[in-house]
């Protein structure tokens, strides 16, 4: 089969318009056969869009697709093989819960019983057993997004594309589900475009992370290089959550540029930090950059060898064996985050005046934006 | 003493309405009903037994020549209607449903809407010109040099077809737009998603969806084309007299009160067993929802 050394889903120059509003802008994505790639980004970044542009629901304005080597263009979503799971679950209301998983069967012609038996285990590994004869109405959000799962997976389709599927679950259900996603992946080999809002979903499901921002791709990196090694503030505030300083002069400042690197002045100390690779080299006094640290690396008191950030502690929550602190700090529009351990602020309280610690070694320095 | 404060429970802002002021709100319309609905709906029944001949009229209208062919040719037209405003009006609001040009949905609702707006003697007056015999359709093609002399298109019951099914159309319209209205657009984006080809999805998942109001909607048709009057003079002449011009005979013609009457009962009792077979078929269900 040469069709298995194709990518499953190849994207170039992907735009979507509707009218006046640009969706999608400029899109370039492969994903190879039997990849888990989560695509994460704020509301109305994009994501459904690209989903449907994917399944054939929407024409691309410019760009292509091709699904396992072929250009889908001309084809209709029904001959795009693909399973979805919608945002809105769309289920048939005047079919029962069995009827809905059996539908794609039927259209493909499976005989009854073979039908019958793929339903039947589809309700047991969605949890759904009792319920294979009620309406979708007669169902609770959850229930029914696990029939959407059902349906999309119910004929083994090689590329499943899923619109936040996990929503409306509680959090044991989820994981269970999740679990479920996972095994489906792993064993089938199915490759799956799995759409999310939820940070902790994209990092435990899924072999690479997109996100989007604002209609662009932003990146698609194997999760934990995204994690640890964020390729820009973004990226570093919205997925790993981490406090980006820009290098704006106060309280951080670009003062140097060598060839060991950029050297940041920051609280009266000064540090100089491998640059960033990015195409072209940052000139001195780029405006471009900034530094980035993750909360739990933050210490609550400066230690020696820290850059020390001086603020007034906003907000103590108190989350037992650690402290999530919020530290303004002069110059900074949005409070830094530190979770140190719950001794570490023994007696601190709101409006107290603080020195945190930001260890040199887990200061990142990278481009502000992408 | 603040327990005695309490404000009186006596007239809370409670948005709904009572009984008695609901009574006293429909009351023009309940009254306007029994006197124009109510009384003449009784009389008619009354009449046509009147004399101590119970069935013996109805009978007739069954049985006698003239208003038997009355009849049957008012069924059969009826039923051709509804097929042709069904038709018709399915596809201009499936459209209007899921197109998202606001110019197309303008053009359309117009469309589908000018016959409600033009009164009955000029829709059929237009009607009864472009099919007359020097009229713009004989005269395309006798241009084209399709056809050797004129057709006869008037005097026909496709003529009546055409004149009741354009007065219609915006009934079948209308009522089968709100049956579409609900049919989300996206379920037949999964349908097709599962495999089902456009046709496919349309009729495995739009279909079962709007098959009540589908039904509604002909039954209504049917109900409305039955009763039609001017249309079927005007266009259909002698040759295919129409119930209602049976009726308005009787009366104007033969003053045979009790015989028009027993004519009106039967067309009325068509009318109530098509109505009441749609609800049975489609159960009362529909109708259920819409009273709720
Ligand atoms: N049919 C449409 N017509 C016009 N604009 C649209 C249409 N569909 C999407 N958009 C716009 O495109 C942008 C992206 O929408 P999209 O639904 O893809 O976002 P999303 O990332 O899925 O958001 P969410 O997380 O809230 O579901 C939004 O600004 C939206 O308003
Ligand atoms: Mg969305």
């Amino acid at each position: 089969m040469t069709q298995t050394e194709h990518p499953a889903v190849e994207l170039s120059g992907l735009t979507k318009r509707f009218g006046g509003v640009t969706a999608v802008s400029d899109l370039d994505l492969t994903v190879r056969p039997g990849e888990l790639i989560s695509i994460l980004g704020a509301s109305g970044s994009g994501k459904t869009t690209l989903l449907r542009l994917v399944a054939g629901f929407e024409t691309p304005t410019t760009g292509s697709i091709r699904l396992h080597g072929r250009e889908v263009a001309s084809l209709s979503p029904a001959e795009r093989e693909i399973g979805m799971v919608f945002q809105n679950y769309a289920l048939f209301p005047h079919l029962s819960v069995r009827r809905n998983i059996e539908y794609g069967l039927r259209m493909r012609g499976w005989d009854r019983q073979r039908r019958a038996e793929r339903v039947t285990e589809l309700l047991a590994r969605m949890r759904l057993e009792k319920l294979g004869d009620r309406l979708p109405r007669q169902l609770s959000g959850g229930q029914q997004q696990r029939v959407a799962i059902a349906r999309a997976l119910a004929y083994s389709p090689r590329l499943v594309l899923m619109d936040e599927p996990l929503g409306a679950l509680d959090k044991a259900l989820k994981e269970n589900l999740l679990a479920e996603i996972r095994r489906v992946h792993r064993e089938f080999g199915t490759t799956i475009l799995y759409v999310t809002h939820d940070r902790e979903e994209a990092m435990s499901l899924s072999d690479r992370v997109a996100i989007m921002r604002d209609t662009r791709l932003v990146c698609c990196t194997p999760v934990r290089e995204l994690y640890l090694d964020p390729p820009n503030g973004y990226v570093a505030s919205f997925f790993s959550q981490a406090n980006v300083i820009p290098l704006g002069g106060e309280p951080a400042a670009l003062v140097g540029h060598g060839p060991s690197g950029a050297e940041v002045a920051l609280g009266g100390r000064k540090h100089t930090f491998p640059s960033p690779t990015r195409a072209g080299s940052p000139g001195a006094g780029d405006p471009g950059l900034a530094l980035a640290i993750r909360p739990g690396q933050v210490r609550a008191a400066a230690a020696d060898g820290d850059l020390p950030l001086a603020g007034t502690v906003s907000d103590l929550v108190f989350l037992g064996d650690t402290v999530h602190l919020r530290v303004t700090v002069p110059g900074l529009a949005t409070p830094v985050s530190a979770l140190t351990p719950a001794d570490s602020a023994r007696g601190m309280a709101v409006g107290d005046e603080v020195t945190l610690g930001l260890p040199p070694e887990h200061l990142r320095l990278l481009p502000e934006h992408p | 003493m603040r327990g005695v404060t309490t404000p009186r429970a006596a007239r809370p802002w409670d948005q709904r309405v009572g009984p008695v002021t609901g009574l006293l709100m429909a009351a023009p319309l309940i009254i306007g009903l029994a006197l124009f609905v109510g009384y003449p709906l009784v009389s008619i029944f009354l009449d046509a037994s009147s004399g101590g001949d119970l069935t013996g009229r109805y009978t007739d209208v069954l049985t006698n020549e003239v208003s038997r062919r009355a009849l049957l040719t008012t069924l059969r037209t009826s039923v051709v209607v509804v097929v042709v405003a069904t038709a018709l009006g399915a596809a201009l609001a499936w459209t209007l449903h899921v197109t998202e040009r606001r110019w197309l949905r303008v053009l359309l609702w117009t469309v589908a809407l000018v016959p409600f707006w033009l009164g009955v003697i000029v829709k059929n007056y237009a009607i009864y010109l472009m099919l007359s015999a020097n009229g713009p359709i004989n005269g395309l093609l006798l241009e084209l040099g399709l056809i050797d002399g004129p057709l006869n298109l008037l005097y026909t019951e496709t003529a009546i077809v055409i004149g009741i099914a354009y007065s219609l159309v915006p009934y079948a319209v209308l009522s089968l737009y709100a049956a579409f209205m609900h049919i989300d657009t996206e379920l037949l984006n999964a349908g097709q998603a599962l495999g089902a080809s456009r046709t496919r999805a349309l009729a495995t998942i739009a279909f079962p969806l709007a098959r009540g109001g589908v039904a509604a909607s002909m039954a209504l048709v049917f109900v409305l084309s039955i009763g039609f009057y001017v249309t079927p003079i005007l266009l259909g002449g002698a040759q295919t007299p129409f119930m209602a011009t049976q009726i308005s005979q009787r009366i104007f013609n033969l003053y045979d009160y009790p015989g028009a009457a027993a004519s009106a009962a039967v067309l009325l009792l068509i009318a109530v067993a098509v109505v009441g077979g749609v609800l049975a078929l489609v159960g009362g269900r529909t109708l259920r929802k819409a009273l709720r």
